[in-house]
Order: C-alpha cells, then structure tokens, then sequence
C-alpha cells in the first residue's frame, strides 16, 4: 500500500512538475470539453426520452455513449502514436507478482485522462435524470475493461508470450469466461438492475485476471529482429518498414481497423444498398489516408530520427531531409490506397470521385504540412495525443485534423471542392518557406531530438 | 558459495547465445565479465537478474534459486540493467525512495542512505529535484546506481556501469565498488571499460561464442601483471588478428 500510495502522489506530481501552467490549462480545457460532451449526452438522452426528434431511445443513447468510451481508451493507445505500456516496478524488485500487477494497473489509472472521463461521466449523472447511479457505475466497469483491454494489447505488442506455459493457459481460461460473459450480457448495454451489475463485476474480475495471467506468460520483452537483405536494389523505405517491429505492427494494426470500417460498410452497402459512411459522416475519416499520416508523421522522428541525423551529418541539404522524412511514408502509403481504391473499386462507385479527390488532396495536404511540423515542432514522439505525457506537437495534431477535415466540406456542397486548391497551395506556400529557414530550424530539430547535455 | 550457476543455455531463434555454462562465483570477488560486442554478456546477467528465461540451466544465489523463493533472491540482489529503466515522470529523488520502499527500508534508514549517496555522486543536488526524462545519460547511470546499492545487497551486478559517466564519476564508482566489496559480498559486473576493470576486478571470465573461454583470477590472466588486461584479452580473443587488413585507402 506504501509503495502504491507513494507512486500515485508521485505520478500526480509528476504531471504537474513540467510547464505547469499549460498542463494545468490543458487539464481545464479536458474538463471544459468533459461538460460540453457530458451536456450533449444529456440534451440526446432528453430528445430520446421525449420521443420525436431522434429515432434512438435512451437505452441507445447510452450504448453508444458507453461504446464511445470503449473505443476512445483503447485507440488512445494506439492513436496518433503506440504508448508503451508502463513498467512502474521492474522485475529485479522484490515484490510479489500480484502486488507489481495491482501496483500497476492502479498506477496506469492515475492520469489526467481518466480524471478528465470520470468528470464527463460523474457531470453527465448529474445532468441526466435517465442516467441513473447504476448506469454511472456500470460505465465505470467499462472504462476499466477498455483500460485492461488496452493493456493486454500492449502485452502482445511488447512481450514474448509463451503459448505453451501453464499461466497462458489459465488466461485462457479466464479470458473465455469473460467473453462467455459478455456474448450474454454485453458490458456496454446500459441496465438498471443491480444483478446485472454484479455479472458485470465478475465479468470484469475474470478479464482483470486473465490480464494477470498474461502478464506472467508474458514476461520477457519482444527482442528486435532485423531482417538483413544482401540485395542493394530492395528498397530501404520497405527494410524501415519491416525492420521496425513495432511500427510495423502498429501500422498494420491502423490499417486493419481501417479495413474492417471499410468492410462494414462494404457488407451494409451488398446488403441494404446503402452506405454506413452516408448515414455516420465521422466514418469517412477512416477512408482518407489519415491512419497512415497519424502514424509516419507522430512517429517517424521518434522511430527514424536516426535516419534524419545521418541524412544531416552526410549532407545537410533540405532536400535530404525532405526524402528521408518521405521514405517510411511510401510502403505504409501504398498499402493504405491499395486498400481504399480497392474499396471504390468494387463498392462505392457512387462517391467514387469524391474519394479519389479527398485522398490525392489528403496526400498533398497533410504531407507538406507533415514535413512543417517536423521542422518547426519536432517531437520525439513517445506518447499520444490524449496522454499528458505525450510529446506530440498538439498545435499540428490539431491543425492537421482541422485541415484533414476541410476535405470533407464538398460533401456539403460540390462547389466547396474549389477549397481544395486553395488548401494545397497554402501548404505548399508555407513549406517553401519553411524550408528557407531550414539551415536555422535544423539545429533545434537536433536539440529536441537528440537532448543535447550540459 | 554465493552464485552458483549450473548448465546455463539460452538460445534466441537458431543463434545460441549461452551454452550449458557454469559459473561459481563467491563472496569477496568482483568478478568482471568481458568479451566482444554481442557475445551475451547482458544475456547471461539478464538471466542471473531473471529478467529472461534459460532454456536450460539452474541458478543460484546464496543458496536459493528464483524457482523457490524468488521475492528472498531479489531482496538480497541490487542491479543496474544494460538500458537502466528509471521511471521518467518521478525526479531522481523520488525514484530512489520510491526503490527504498519496494526494499521495504525504514523511511529514516532509506533518507540516510539517498542523502549519503546523492551526496557521493552528485555534487549538483538541484537537479535531483527535477524530472529523470530531462536528465544526462551520465545523471541516469548514477540514479542506477544508487538505486542498485541502497539496500545494501549481498550481491551486486552492474551492467556497463562505467558508459556514459564523466571521468570523476567513474573514479567515484571505483572508490565505491572497491569499498563495497568484503567477505559476505559478491559483486558482478560486465564492462568494456578496460581500464576500469583493472581497477576493481579481482576475477575475470571472458565469454565467447556461448562459453566462458577463461574463468579465473585477474592474476592469473594478466600472468602476475606481465599483461595488462586488454593485452591478455586481445591475445585471447584474436590470437590470429591480421593488423595489416588492406586499409591503404585511409592513408592517402
């Protein structure tokens, strides 16, 4: 408990300790936006309740509401960057495997981002007569089992499980209850009654110790394993691909999320005739290359930064840099439209132009605007975007998702493509000038990404 | 007898890096582990820390094994790993009172301890008050290290304690290795400083290609000091080296 407790005030401390007055601003902007979702939630739940306006009752609005929670904790892992999971208490300590486990686990949760969720769902009960104390619970067991999913993902993507030990077996075991569990009585479908709660409950202690089990299983970290290549002619953007384990897994973990977005809607389309995408217009994020542009340009200098710096030392010519900063894009890039113009291709023949538009425009966008970012705010990414910690440039986060999502204005209206221009042209303007100032930025680039001692 | 290690294996893929090894290393040795890049140094510390597990093999420590009582193995083991995992949120001081409560050190013991030895190491404290992430490799090293000694363990096993330390703190280290070491302690270390294995090491094991190719004492290596250490180690380790490789294209 000692150890718990000091780790904790710790952590908190921690958060607060560096640039103070922007982390304290951030938290406030969290909570402000946690009492504007919090208040949208309940003005729905009203709308639902009085019947009418919006087809979806209450019970809906909740599922999606509690759905949204699920999917925010565990993509926040993976999107924009990986965020390694937290080794508090390494192993040479002694202390009891479950004591590290609980230590763990209670310590990942001590964090402005889940103080920022549990403001959203504590202001939402306040404001939401329909959103009762068990219904407030009943999310909160779902915010656990996103964070446990969260890690147990985190586990495969960092440990070397072994398959055949008797603790992989026992996680198994657990895992299957879990899963037993929830096919009859889904965690995020909302319910009043407290026998549910308690089902939930245990569905969760088996999950909580299936994770445990794992993490047994799993105790050795993933060593790295570089495929060497004799021939000169492969090309090295394919060998950065392929020899980074993690970039490649979390590459190909944002483009099978991608492609079972597409799937849905391809199957919704065979089946109705219709398009998912028409009705839920936040879906078409996903089709537009930005899984691909999240993960090169937040990752890229924290994985090739190596690259940038030899490119620098052997030439120091802009465009060098332009090409290394290019290469990791191709293979990723070539994957992702592969998969997208398939998509058009055989199911979406109706907004085919409009695809095929926002994803060249995407490209000339966001890849000029990348290559800004990484000159002038360059990060050595080690976190996301909604982790505190994270050291993602959020000013370009945030104007890259603005921009990204100006794309999407001819939806409204056809003669709103003529933006397209206007946006490609203004950044490519500003990397040119950017690109003049490069000779000065370059040093900074250096200092941030390789921290230069005292 | 205080490391006992018996049949040691350890293979990753097809590459074995360890082979049936053994190893006894007693108390009141600083036993210095040397050999090439890659060889499996860190393995083979890795595997006494059981930070990996050999696929063959038992170890031993002081008479207990991981397999029966792992938390009393640890309790007595201080180490700094080859990538010293700090936690980057906490500052220096924190860590090592945070690692004084995972000993379960009494706070005015522990506070005794961390002062004694930020003292010793670090001769600019206010940065101990400031966040591990923005601190030196060299800075890191120390909080290690500090962090491996504070519970006074009867073994002690350092990773490349010397990279990356300013020559004072690597002169400190040796001040402090030589003093730690006595009769009820075993300290293991694997280096490539050289010259600072001289200082310290009373027995050397050199490993290569998954064996221990010497195992012994420093006297004996350096044949009563007719060698130094890198002569011994060179003549060990590449016998047959070619000097005059065709380098003729950096001379001109």
């Amino acid at each position: 408990m000692d150890v718990l407790i000091f780790s904790c005030r710790a952590r908190v401390a921690g958060f607060f300790r560096q640039k103070k007055e922007l982390r304290v601003l951030l938290l406030a902007v969290g909570i402000v936006l946690a009492g504007v979702y919090s208040w949208l939630f309940s003005y729905l739940l009203k709308l639902a309740h009085d019947g009418g306006t919006i087809t979806q009752s209450p019970g809906q609005v909740l599922e999606y509401a509690n759905l949204l929670l699920l999917a925010v904790i565990i993509l926040k892992g993976f999107f924009p960057a990986y965020v390694p999971k937290a080794e508090v208490i390494q192993r040479i300590y002694p202390i009891r495997p479950l004591q590290k486990f609980w230590t763990e686990l209670i310590v990942e949760l001590v964090s402005p981002f889940y103080f920022i969720v549990l403001n959203f769902l504590f202001l939402l009960f306040l404001m939401a007569p329909e959103y009762t104390l068990a219904h407030l619970l009943q999310s909160v067991l779902v915010l656990l089992t996103a964070h446990v999913t969260l890690r147990t993902l985190q586990v495969f993507v960092e440990r070397k499980v072994r398959w055949h030990h008797s603790y992989f077996y026992m996680a198994a075991v657990m895992a299957a209850s879990f899963v037993a569990l929830q096919a009859r009585v889904p965690m995020f479908r909302p319910s009043s009654e407290w026998l549910l709660l308690v089902v939930h409950m245990a569905a969760l202690g088996f999950f909580i110790t299936a994770n445990y089990f794992l993490e047994r299983a799993a105790n050795e970290p993933r060593r790295k394993v570089v495929s060497y290549s004799s021939t000169a002619r492969r090309s090295l953007s394919w060998r950065l691909f392929k020899n980074h384990q993690l970039a490649k897994q979390m590459l190909l973990f944002g483009l099978v999320f991608k492609a079972i977005i597409l799937a849905l809607d391809a199957t919704a389309y065979m089946r109705k005739g219709e398009h998912i995408f028409d009705q839920i217009l936040s879906l078409w994020m996903f089709v537009g290359p930005l899984v691909v542009f999240s993960y090169v340009f937040n990752n890229v200098w924290g994985f090739y930064r190596n690259l940038w710096l030899t490119i620098e030392r052997s030439s120091g010519s802009y465009k060098d840099f332009i090409k290394a900063s290019l290469m990791p894009l191709r293979v990723p890039l070539l994957m992702d439209a592969v998969l997208t113009f398939l998509y058009v291709t055989f199911f979406n023949h109706e907004s085919a132009l409009f695809i095929v538009l926002m994803y060249i425009a995407a490209i000339l966008l966001l890849t000029p605007i990348g290559i800004i970012a990484s000159i002038v705010s360059p990060k050595a990414v080690k976190g996301g975007i909604f982790s505190f910690s994270a050291k993602t440039s959020y000013l370009y986060s945030f104007i890259s998702i603005a921009l990204f999502s100006m794309l999407f204005l001819p939806r409204i209206h056809p003669l709103l493509y003529l933006l397209y221009p206007l946006l490609i042209g203004g950044a490519l303007f500003a990397l040119v000038a950017v690109l003049k100032e490069y000779p000065t930025y370059k040093h900074k680039l250096f200092e941030a990404l390789y921290k230069v001692e005292a | 007898m205080s490391i006992e290690i018996s049949g040691l294996s350890k293979a990753f893929g097809k590459k074995h890096v360890l082979k049936d090894l053994d190893v006894t290393i007693d108390t009141g040795q600083c036993y210095c582990l040397l050999g090439k890049n890659g060889v499996g140094k860190s393995t083979f510390l890795n595997c006494i820390l059981d930070l990996i597990q050999p696929d063959a093999g038992t170890i031993s420590l002081f008479d207990k094994t991981y397999m029966l009582d792992p938390i009393a193995v640890k309790q007595n083991l201080g180490a700094l790993c080859e990538d010293n995992p700090l936690i980057e949120e906490f500052t220096g001081l924190e860590y090592l009172n945070f690692v004084s409560r995972l000993y379960r050190l009494a706070p005015e013991e522990a506070a005794q301890r961390i002062a004694s030895l930020t003292n010793y190491f670090f001769t600019d404290r206010e940065s101990l008050h400031k966040n591990i992430a923005g601190y030196s490799t060299g800075m890191k090293k120390k909080v290690g290290i500090a962090a491996a000694i504070l519970h006074k363990p009867q073994a002690l096993i350092l990773d490349e304690p010397f990279t990356g330390l300013d020559p004072i703190a690597a002169q400190l280290l040796v001040n402090l290795i030589r003093s730690y070491r006595n009769a009820n302690r075993v300290i293991l270390i694997s280096s490539h400083d050289l010259n600072y294995v001289e200082k310290v090491a009373t027995h050397i094991g050199v490993l290569n290609d998954g064996q221990l190719m010497y195992n012994g004492s420093v006297q004996e290596f350096t044949m009563n000091g007719a060698n130094l250490i890198d002569q011994a180690l060179f003549q060990l380790l590449l016998p047959h080296h070619n000097a005059e490789t065709n380098m003729d294209w950096m001379l001109t």
